[in-house]
């Protein structure tokens, strides 16, 4: 065995550091969809009619939609009802202060290095804690307040602000929109809500932490983040579950509104339990994310690191509505092992003078199929506008896939599209070159790598950029080709 | 799924004409497994993820009925443009001279171009080890493959023997005359080339300007070992007709093969390009030009299968969409597990002339090798600015001025050695940016 055939098997045999369980004591709903789970659901969260509504008929839609397959990927059948759709811990489910959170909870949190404690100001931070399906804890939360900021769980919301959520909920991301989308409507359980009030800069990064703990539960979170004019905010977002043999679902919904001249950045890393080696277990990731640039001159930024799931189906997209609206999209996809990912990003340019940019960056290792596909769509009104879009991919052994697959649909004579993609492995002299210096392979290629990566990572908010790099480096560790 | 309306209704004409498309070149089995594939996939309707951009609309509108059958053998003319072999209508062979033939052998008999009739009956085995060879691999693909093998009765052989190399370019007119409207016309080109030899083609397609037909072509090319070929051609269709066009290749060891295609026009036009590179060496060059206006439609679906390792493809397309006209291009490199030391560079480019033309690109990759080089670039723009105004300040028009960066653009692409030939395609394509750009 060669050097970097040991380094690579070291690398795929580490095991997934956030795989442990919190023993803590859960309700749980027992497992299948109907429409008298979802009553359930809405009663517990003691939820005003026209939202009922609205999941029933999402239940209705769901029903009649199927699953799609188009994806470059391989879904085992998934019975939808072996899952259970609800899952909280027994104790008092929302603290006042942390005084009165479980122990254990903290812990959990704490071990995942997601500060709950608010004198960890250092951090900056402010962050709500999803476990399972609920919302534990949400920080910060008077700071913002004075400036008139909602940063709370979307359950939460749905209490104190009735009038923004009916209003917003469903607007970019519909019921009907797809099959995941609808399914989540039906029973999307909590997640975040933001709100920044017009020519508010949000002090600090909103932070969520998702977790899924419960076996054998579904995970659909559900995020509305509103900007209001001239406003600006950070938003982050972290996930992680514990190593379980069975796949575990996951369909969230996030949905971004962002008014004239306002700014929204959104990142997440994602790392979900990747399965094991030989692809047992993992969470399939089949997420709809999707904001719109409301106003003129609005601005909306995706970042995404994705290193996690076993099957990842995920395109974060948005409508460039508002005349010189912008909107960014970076990504780093990493698969390993018997990981699937499809994933990538849609630019839908209405408004004129819009303007989007795409960079990808792919990293397949493994026995892992990696796939990026996007789209680009310029409509006859959306005159001089423009988009550059870049997606490369790594492939770092030789039995893993790369796969490029962008859609352009340019329907005017005044905008100008450009793409370019390139698939190679590590190139030796580069090794070489930096072996030569002094370097170890292994070095060699995390050196290469995170400058490959850097584009995308440098787009990260500090300390998601030093968790995300961590991330990448532990991923890639060994992982020579 | 419903349905599309054509699949019953060429099922229909099967019923009827299945005999005596037998009678006229028999296949033994290759038809019935044909109509059955066919059965089984309908029509290709839009819900197909590669047919989902495929606007053939108003191909139904037609109950189109099956050319020169029934109809009797149509009257012809020897088409004015000068060539070697002229194919009139799906059916009648002529020689350089306008005479009719089962056979023309050119090049002191190192080439031969015969009906496929001929080719059955005098080299049954060799017709057999071709005919249907790659189309058969895709016919469960899509039903638009059987749909050929079905009703193909006429079509061309073209073999170039082996170690010869053709002392010039050989010119083939494919003309469809005197066709009355709403006629089906399946024909199928089988290229031969044998090992070490190196020919060079040059194809010219066209039917009358204001005719229905739905023209289907499938030319399946195979190349031995060290064989190089090349073909151009010009594609002029009427703005009325239903054009689907396949060229499915095969290369062995070391052959080489270029090909470029100028589309002007055509109510509706599908180039299905698949190239397999079935042993290493190989060198594969695909190049095309699409020019679109009024309410044309063409598309170009160009798929390359990297088989084995250390062969290299490349792609060049190039589209200039006018009026309300579409051009699309669907670009599919397959990197297959082991195709090690591939390099493979596809590239798209565009222009789009009037707001309500519309382009559309998918130049997708799909890789199962490391050591690879692979990229591709897509652009859809717009004329340069500042090179225009560097024209315009120089007392050059503004039609003028983009006729001249149109037809740099475009010209580009026309990959043809010959001289006088490639200022024919090009003089073609002024024409048609002149229509263009009124």
């Amino acid at each position: 065995m060669s050097d970097s055939d040991k380094i690579i098997q070291e690398y795929t045999t580490r095991e997934y550091e956030h795989g442990f369980v919190t023993d803590i004591e859960m309700d749980v709903v027992p497992p299948g969809l109907d429409e008298e789970k979802i009553r359930f659901i809405s009663r517990k969260k003691n939820e005003p009619d026209w939202l009922l509504e609205f999941r029933l008929k999402a239940y209705r839609t769901w029903k009649q939609m199927e699953q799609p397959n188009w994806a470059h990927l391989d879904i085992p059948p998934i019975d939808f009802q072996s899952y259970s759709y609800y899952a909280e811990p027994k104790k008092k489910p929302r603290y006042k202060s942390l005084d009165e959170v479980d122990p254990k909870l903290i812990e959990t949190f704490n071990k995942l290095g997601i500060p709950l404690e608010e004198q960890k100001r250092l951090a900056g931070v402010a962050v709500d804690a999803v476990f399972d399906s609920v919302s534990v804890m949400t920080t910060y939360k008077e700071t913002l307040q004075e400036l008139g900021i909602i940063f709370c769980s979307i359950s939460e919301a749905v209490q104190e602000h009735p009038d923004l959520v009916k209003k917003y909920l469903g607007s970019v991301v519909p019921i009907h929109d797809n099959f995941y989308a609808a399914l989540n409507s039906a029973v999307f359980s909590d997640g975040s809500f933001v709100y920044i009030p017009p020519g508010v800069r949000c002090p600090m990064e909103l932070s969520t932490y998702f977790r899924i703990n419960t076996k054998g539960l579904g995970q659909f979170e559900r995020t509305l983040i509103i900007a209001d004019e001239g406003s600006y905010v950070s938003y982050l977002e972290g996930c992680t579950a514990p190593m379980r043999d069975e796949n575990q679902l996951h369909a969230a919904v996030v949905e971004i509104i962002v008014h004239k001249d306002a700014e929204v950045k959104y990142s997440t890393v994602q790392n979900w339990y990747p399965g094991d080696e030989e692809g047992k277990g993992g969470i399939f990731n089949f997420v709809t994310k999707r904001g719109i640039c409301l106003g003129d001159r609005s601005k909306l930024s995706w970042t995404q690191v994705e290193t996690g799931s076993a099957i990842t189906w995920k395109y974060p997209s948005t409508i460039l509505k508002g005349d010189y609206s912008q909107a960014e999209f970076y990504s780093v996809a990493l698969t390993n092992n018997r990981q699937q990912a499809d994933t990538g990003t849609k630019m839908i340019h209405l408004g004129k003078h819009t303007k989007s940019l795409v960079i990808s960056k792919g990293i397949s290792a493994g026995r892992s199929q990696n796939t990026y596909r996007g789209m680009v769509s310029i409509a006859k009104n959306a005159v001089h506008s423009r988009n550059f879009s870049q997606c490369d991919s790594l492939l770092l052994t030789d039995k893993c896939g790369a796969h490029t697959f962008p859609y352009i649909d340019v329907h005017n004579s005044s905008s100008v599209v450009e793409h370019e993609a390139t698939t190679s492995k590590i190139a030796d002299e580069q090794i070489f070159y930096l072996q030569q210096r002094g370097l170890d392979e292994e070095e060699a290629v995390r050196l290469i790598v995170n400058g490959y990566a850097r584009e995308v990572l440098q787009q990260l908010p500090m300390e998601f950029a030093a968790e995300a790099r961590k991330l990448l480096e532990i991923s890639l560790e060994g992982s020579v080709g | 799924m419903k349905e599309h309306k054509l699949t019953s209704h060429f099922l229909q004409l099967w019923e009827q004409y299945a005999q005596q498309l037998e009678e006229q070149l028999p296949l033994g089995t290759l038809r019935q497994t044909a109509m059955e594939r066919f059965r089984q996939q309908g029509f290709p309707h839009k819900k197909l993820e590669k047919w989902r951009f495929s606007n053939w609309m108003g191909i139904d509108n037609h109950e189109w009925t099956l050319n020169g059958l029934d109809t009797g053998t149509s009257t012809y003319q020897k088409p004015g443009h000068p060539a070697d072999a002229y194919f009139i209508n799906g059916e009648i062979l002529l020689d350089g001279e306008g005479q009719s033939r089962e056979m023309v052998q050119l090049e002191g008999g190192a080439v031969r171009i015969a009906t496929l009739s001929y080719a059955r009956a005098h080299w049954p085995e060799k017709f057999f080890t071709h005919f249907n060879h790659l189309n058969g691999q895709k016919e469960s693909l899509y039903g638009i493959f059987p749909l050929n093998t079905m009703f193909v009765a006429r079509g061309l052989w073209i073999e170039v023997a082996e170690e010869v190399e053709l002392s010039r370019p050989l010119t083939i007119v494919y003309d469809v005359q005197a066709v009355p409207d709403g006629r089906f016309l399946p024909m199928r080109s089988l290229w031969i080339a044998g090992r070490g030899s190196k020919a060079e083609f040059l194809l010219y397609e066209r039917n009358e300007p204001t005719k229905h037909h739905f023209i289907h072509h499938v030319h399946e090319i195979y190349m031995a070992e060290n064989a190089e070929v090349q073909r151009a051609t010009l594609q002029k269709y009427s703005g009325k007709s239903f054009i689907f066009s396949a060229e499915l290749s095969a290369q062995l060891a070391e052959s080489q093969y270029r090909r470029h295609t100028s589309t002007i026009g055509s109510a509706a036009l599908r180039n299905e390009l698949h190239a397999l590179l079935q042993e290493p060496g190989v060198h594969t060059n695909l190049s095309g030009l699409y020019l679109v206006g009024s309410t044309e439609k063409v598309e170009n679906q160009v798929f390359v299968d990297h088989a084995v390792p250390d062969c290299e493809s490349f792609e060049n397309f190039v589209g200039i969409a006018g009026g309300t006209g579409r051009g699309a291009f669907t670009g599919h490199i397959l990197v297959r597990k082991d195709a090690q030391k591939t390099q493979a560079y596809q590239s798209s480019r565009n222009v789009v002339l009037d707001d309500s033309a519309w382009i559309r690109t998918l130049p997708f990759l799909e890789i199962y090798a490391d050591d690879v080089k692979c990229s591709h670039g897509a652009t859809v723009g717009k004329l340069d600015e500042d090179i225009m105004f560097y024209l315009r300040s120089r007392g050059v028009p503004d039609r003028e001025a983009r006729k001249m960066l149109l037809t740099a653009f475009a010209a580009e692409t026309v990959e043809v050695d010959a001289e006088e030939v490639r200022n024919e395609f090009i003089a073609e394509i002024q024409r048609k940016l002149d229509e263009l750009l009124c």
